[in-house]
């Protein structure tokens, strides 16, 4: 048995804790578990009628000498059989149409609607850590592997422990030491699935990780499609796959046969049982004993020993849903990781209205990780209307600025304010409600060209958006289009081309037209020519607003009010574009540097 | 369906082994009340102890078969299924990889990956179950069907007039259920697009305050699909109570007509004969019961089976077999190139005529879409032209298969991709084999090394998936270093320098230079300052070729080049800047 040790375990109280979840869970579709209990008795009455009736009738058949009206004899109880017959089948629909309904509409989409809305609530630092790939199995995979447990342990372990008391009861009724018999290999089966069924949980454990890797890498490959091809990198990614698969394979191979070893060992205990009656009641019968005052019969042993061969079908079934229960746990556990990931703290009070622009960096101090600070002391007074340019080398922590501003992330000491009003103290939605912003990574989505750009408001005309499209430039390009502006753009946004898709993402901000503006990087890809006469369209839009404005190329930002150059989470110098280089320092540097024609 | 059956091959040996154990397994449960019998005819009857230990012996050690059988065959099983199912996935992976980018975006990448893993999930699912009844049906409806007609052929012929009905019932289930399938795949597939994109574009969607529409577009997606799958479960679950119900209708019309027949004498037939025939049809009603199940999980195997094979029967253009191409010098030429993409109206690229040396710095200057990243696509061979010839060295890019180009020539994409992992496993993709120190003088070049050396765990910088927590520019920095790695005698740039300050750009292309001395490299640019240190540039504008030559020359010669270089450099003339 050494084979089965197991790899890893999950401790008892987490177990524990798990399960109670997972009955909480249950909770909700408690009515409908309540339903199915009803019915499943019900039907299992029925099941154990019918055979009653049949040998009634069947008796009656096989005494019959050729005298008399045999089918008046029997007509009636053979009515009785079709009738109840009929309710069988009727009430094993409405059971199953119960339970199916209970478990994938209350809890495998409950589940999944649970994870998915708890995206809502998640950090954007949570979600930049999380791979696409991992969340999607635990949501498709291991929500299914629930759903399944627990179809299984509703519809089994119901119909399995009822079956086993009727029979328990009548076995008695017929011969007590024999039940007594019959009962205590029942103790049997529980423990033997018990410990097999544990012994594969780390098994399962494996698998579903295994399973979480494969969706990972799969999802990588795809999505790195083109950088995969250009490096000849198919090999390696299928080796990288191969090992994933193959850990799934083995720890599949042996979670399943672990589980399935259940039926065998439950059948083998049960046909254990069913000799040991076969003999002793045998020996009563030879020596002719009695039991409970009556002499034991071979009537009675035939009967106890069909009603014990009866035993193993609802014997495997609890078997099989204690095994179920056990895989649940595993899979269990990483949904429930999701859900209890902390959330973000909320915010009730909102931005005032009308907000004219003004921003305030007070002492901000920020880092993504405590070992490496980013932001030391940043202190920055904005006027309300002007233009601040923000230049530096890559890696200075320009973007992180942005996520500051945005509240994607929080500043660990100091304040952010806009028109005064610190923006921590009042919700994310309100404080993101004051910006239009372009991000550096641009972000399409599977979708057609209008559904992106309209994406920045909410109830807009056709005009607008075409409007928004030729102030950025975009118009011309998306006339050009298979379908203008109902070209839909492909998953991988492949099919158009990287300025474009900046040039979309412009459009995006201009139509959504906040108080404040944030440009990161925005015009990176778009050729110069362009670049000039959306700036202009830009001057317009930027009357009157706040506008932060990224770039690396310095042409963008020479007219900003005030450029900020931050330098390793420093800001080393500020001033007008006249100012900074006049003073000769890093900026007239950087500046120069463009220049710099070989 | 039955096509992917052909990955079970190497395992038939096993699945043969399987289905000799279960018969083992099922003679000795069958012998189990048989031997009952017996200890009830000689032993208790003959009151004959002794006869009655040796058969409970012979029980116990039937028994004790069947439990080894058991074990065995699920041993046995459970490896075949998992072997199964591996061999498939790598199939898919396998063949995804050789797709070209159309056949890639034809089902997209979301719609791949549940093809990839879920959907052949759920095939095993089924396999699973198809496995076991496979075995014991034929087993039951068989003998329980010869044993009936030996009881009683008239009355047995009752059983089977209720086949017809079954068959019919199942083509009606069948029929109602496929749809129902297929359209919960298709909204998995869609939540999952949906979950996708709400993880990677989370800052756009929370800035425009969209997320309670995309929570609520993925909710709506998750409902559909569950809708469907219960559905499509209670439409299979009515096939158990109906059919039950139809053969327990069977076990009162053969006791009905079988009373009958004995009360009117008309045949032989006794009660002990028609007990016998209703027990008969008790074990061919398991089977039927069973067939139906399985047959009930056909239209989700199928519409499965057909998803994933759909990907595995693309057909991928045979690539030229090339083993003896030599190594590229770096000699390459467009000849009177045409492109256009998959229904695209006009041609991305149009009359392309250049041809350059080896060892030549070359620069590509245009405006946005005028089809610098389709050059490059041509390149590296992921579309095929259909017009004019591309050439290396002299020979048609249509006799070297895409990966010999790709091996020779080394391209900085447009967008940097970053895998999860680490610097050094994102950086050395290319190059399993190189050592830190290659590693390191990567990132030297790539200016990089500064900020790696300030991390505390270097090269084990653990990047998170889309390299989220890392800069533009070191993104980009990255995919540079990683393309240094890799050998080849083309480099590509394709934009690579823009989300770098000119500063750190001048430093790199420094570097570069003597790098790559040597080495055929071409430039993808919007910086004019970049083309202007080439050795040629070609300006492209709207698919075409709008001028060539050195930047002298250009701003001479070519209005485009003159208007670029003025964008780029008009404020400075304005403010008549340091310089
Ligand atoms: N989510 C994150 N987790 C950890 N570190 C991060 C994260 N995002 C950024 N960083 C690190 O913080 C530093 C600043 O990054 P930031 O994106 O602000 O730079 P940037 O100035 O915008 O650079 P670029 O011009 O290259 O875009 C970088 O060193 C980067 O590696
Ligand atoms: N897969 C595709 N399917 C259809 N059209 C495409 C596809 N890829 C690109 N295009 C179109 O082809 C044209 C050329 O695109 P390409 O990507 O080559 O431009 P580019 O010069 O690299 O531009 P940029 O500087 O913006 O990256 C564009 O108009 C674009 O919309
Ligand atoms: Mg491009």
């Amino acid at each position: 048995m050494r084979r089965f040790r197991s790899p890893d375990k999950m401790t008892g109280t987490e177990r524990k804790g798990i399960m109670k979840r997972l009955m909480k869970e249950t909770g909700r579709i408690k009515w409908g578990m309540v339903w199915v209990c009803v019915l499943s008795a019900v039907s299992m009455t029925a099941n154990l009628i019918a055979p009653k009736y049949l040998s009634d009738i069947l008796d009656t058949l096989n005494a019959y000498n050729g005298e008399g009206n045999l089918l008046s004899e029997i007509g009636n109880a053979l009515i009785l059989l079709t009738v109840v017959y009929a309710l069988y089948s009727v009430i094993m629909y409405f059971r199953m149409l119960l339970s199916n309904k209970v478990v994938s509409r209350h809890f495998t989409a409950r589940l999944r609607m649970d994870m998915s809305t708890k995206i809502k609530y998640l950090p954007v630092s949570y979600v930049d850590k999380t791979d696409a790939g991992q969340m999607l199995d635990r949501m498709t995979a291991d929500v299914s592997q629930m759903g399944n447990s627990i179809h299984a342990i509703i519809e089994t372990l119901l119909m399995g422990i009822l079956q086993l008391i009727a029979i328990t009861v009548i076995i008695f009724t017929i011969n007590w030491v024999l039940a007594l018999i019959v009962i205590a290999f029942v103790p049997m089966s529980v423990v033997l699935s018990y410990i097999f069924a544990k012994r594969s949980e780390p098994y399962y454990d494996k698998m579903f990780k295994a399973s979480g890797d494969i969706y990972q890498t799969v999802e990588e490959t795809y999505s790195g499609y083109q950088t995969i091809k250009s490096y000849n990198l198919e090999s390696l990614q299928e080796q990288k796959l191969k090992m994933h698969n193959d850990a799934m394979c083995s720890s599949q191979t042996r979670a399943t046969f672990m589980s399935s070893m259940v039926t065998p060992l439950v059948t083998f205990s049960n046909n254990l049982a069913y000799v040991l009656i076969c003999l002793i009641g045998a020996y009563f019968a030879i020596k002719g004993t009695s039991v409970g005052g009556n002499v034991v019969s071979v009537a009675d042993i035939v009967a106890v020993v069909i009603y014990a061969k009866m035993f193993s079908s609802p014997l495997e079934q609890i078997a099989n849903a204690i095994s179920s229960l056990q895989r649940v746990a595993s899979a269990s556990k990483r949904v429930y990781e999701v859900l209890d990931e902390p959330e973000m703290d909320v915010q009730t009070d909102v931005m005032p209205e009308n907000v004219k622009g003004v921003v305030d960096f007070e002492h901000v101090a920020f880092s993504y990780n405590p070992e490496n600070p980013l932001l030391k002391d940043v202190n920055v007074h904005v006027e309300a209307g002007s233009k601040v340019a923000i230049v530096g080398p890559t890696g200075a922590g320009k973007t992180t600025v942005v996520n500051l501003l945005m509240r994607f992330y929080d500043p660990q000491s100091g304040r952010i304010l806009i028109d005064g009003t610190d923006t921590k103290t009042v919700s994310r939605e309100s404080v993101r409600d004051c910006f239009s912003m372009v991000l550096q990574d641009t972000w399409l989505f599977g979708g057609s060209v209008y559904d992106n750009i309209a994406y920045g408001k909410e109830g807009v005309s056709r005009e607008d958006v075409e409007r928004a499209a030729i102030a950025a430039h975009a118009d011309a390009f998306i006339r050009m289009l298979p379908d203008g502006y109902d070209t839909v753009i492909n998953e991988s946004v492949t099919n158009i081309s990287g300025g474009q898709k900046q040039l979309l993402t412009i459009a995006r901000a201009f139509l959504s037209d906040k108080p404040l503006l944030i440009l990161d990087e925005a015009t990176s890809s778009v050729d110069t020519r362009t670049e000039v006469l959306i700036q202009k369209a830009m001057d317009d839009l930027m009357k009157n607003k706040t506008g932060f404005i990224i770039a690396h190329r310095l042409s963008t930002i020479v007219n900003a009010d005030v450029i900020l150059v931050i330098k390793d989470g420093d800001i080393v110098e500020s001033g007008t574009h006249k100012e900074l280089l006049a003073k000769n320092g890093f900026y007239a540097e950087i500046y120069n540097a463009q220049y710099k024609f070989a | 369906m039955f096509k992917l059956l052909r990955y079970l091959k190497p395992d038939a040996k096993n699945i043969i082994a399987v289905v000799m154990l279960a018969l083992v397994e099922s003679a000795a449960s069958l012998a189990l009340p048989y031997l009952m019998s017996f200890i009830v005819k000689n032993g208790i009857n003959a009151l004959d102890m002794r006869v009655t230990l040796y058969a409970a012996g012979a029980m116990v050690v039937m028994a004790a078969i069947g439990l080894a059988a058991g074990i065995i065959s699920y041993k046995i099983s459970s490896g075949v299924l998992s072997r199964y199912s591996r061999t498939l996935r790598e199939a898919v992976f396998k063949k995804v990889n050789t797709l070209n980018p159309d056949q890639l975006n034809h089902w997209g990448t979301g719609a791949l990956v549940t093809r990839s893993t879920n959907d052949i999930g759920l095939l095993e699912e089924c396999a699973s179950f198809l496995m076991r009844g496979v075995i014991s049906i034929p087993i039951l409806v068989f003998g329980g069907g010869v044993l009936a007609f030996l009881a009683d052929p008239w009355l047995a012929l009752i059983m089977f007039t209720f086949v017809p009905v079954v068959v019919a019932v199942l083509y009606l289930v069948v029929r109602r259920i496929m749809p129902l399938w297929e359209k919960s795949d298709e909204y998995i597939d869609k939540q999952n697009s949906i979950i996708r994109e709400r993880l990677t574009g989370i800052r756009v969607i929370r800035a425009f305050n969209r997320e309670d529409k995309e929570c609520e577009r993925a909710n709506e997606a998750t409902r559909i699909m569950a809708e469907n799958i219960i559905k499509a479960n209670v439409n299979m679950g009515i096939l158990t109570p109906l059919i039950l119900l139809g053969l327990n209708m069977v076990t009162v019309l053969i006791v009905l007509v079988g009373a009958e027949l004995m009360q009117s004498g008309k045949s032989a037939v006794t009660g002990a004969d028609i007990i016998a025939i209703v027990q008969y049809v008790g074990l061919v009603m398991n089977g039927i019961m069973m067939f139906a199940m399985m047959l009930a999980f056909l239209p989700k195997v199928v519409v499965n089976s057909r998803r994933i094979n759909e990907v595995l029967e693309t057909e991928v253009p045979a690539e030229p077999d090339d083993a003896d191409t030599a190594d590229f010098s770096g000699g390459l030429k467009f000849n009177h190139v045409n492109f256009a993409y998959e229904g695209a109206a006009e041609n991305a690229l149009s009359d392309i005529c250049f041809e350059i040396q080896p060892g030549e710095k070359v620069a590509f200057i245009g405006g946005t879409g005028s089809g610098k990243s389709t050059i490059v696509r041509l390149i590296m061979k992921f579309f095929t032209s259909g017009e004019g010839e591309i050439s290396f060295d002299g020979r048609s890019i249509n006799d070297i298969s895409g990966k010999k180009v790709r091996d020779n020539v080394t391209c900085v994409l447009q967008n940097a991709t970053i895998f999860s992992g680490t610097i050094r496993s994102n950086v050395r993709m290319a190059a399993a084999d190189a050592d830190d120190a290659a590693v390191y003088d990567a990132l030297t070049v790539a200016e990089l090394k500064g900020f790696v050396d300030n991390l505390e765990n270097g090269l084990d910088y653990e990047i998170q998936s889309g390299g989220t927590n890392l800069s533009g520019g070191q993104k980009q920095r990255i995919a540079i270093a990683r393309a240094l790695l890799k050998k080849g005698s083309i480099y590509l740039f394709d934009d690579s320098f823009s989300a770098l300050d000119f500063l750190t750009e001048s430093r790199i292309k420094e570097k570069l230079n003597k790098k790559l001395e040597g080495r055929t490299r071409i430039i993808m640019t919007q910086r004019a300052s970049t083309a202007a240190a080439c050795d040629r540039i070609f300006v492209l504008e709207n698919g075409r070729i709008a001028g060539s030559g050195r930047h002298d020359d250009l701003l001479e010669n070519c209005r485009q080049y003159r208007e670029i270089y003025e964008s780029q450099t008009g404020s400075r003339a304005s403010e008549g800047g340091v310089g």
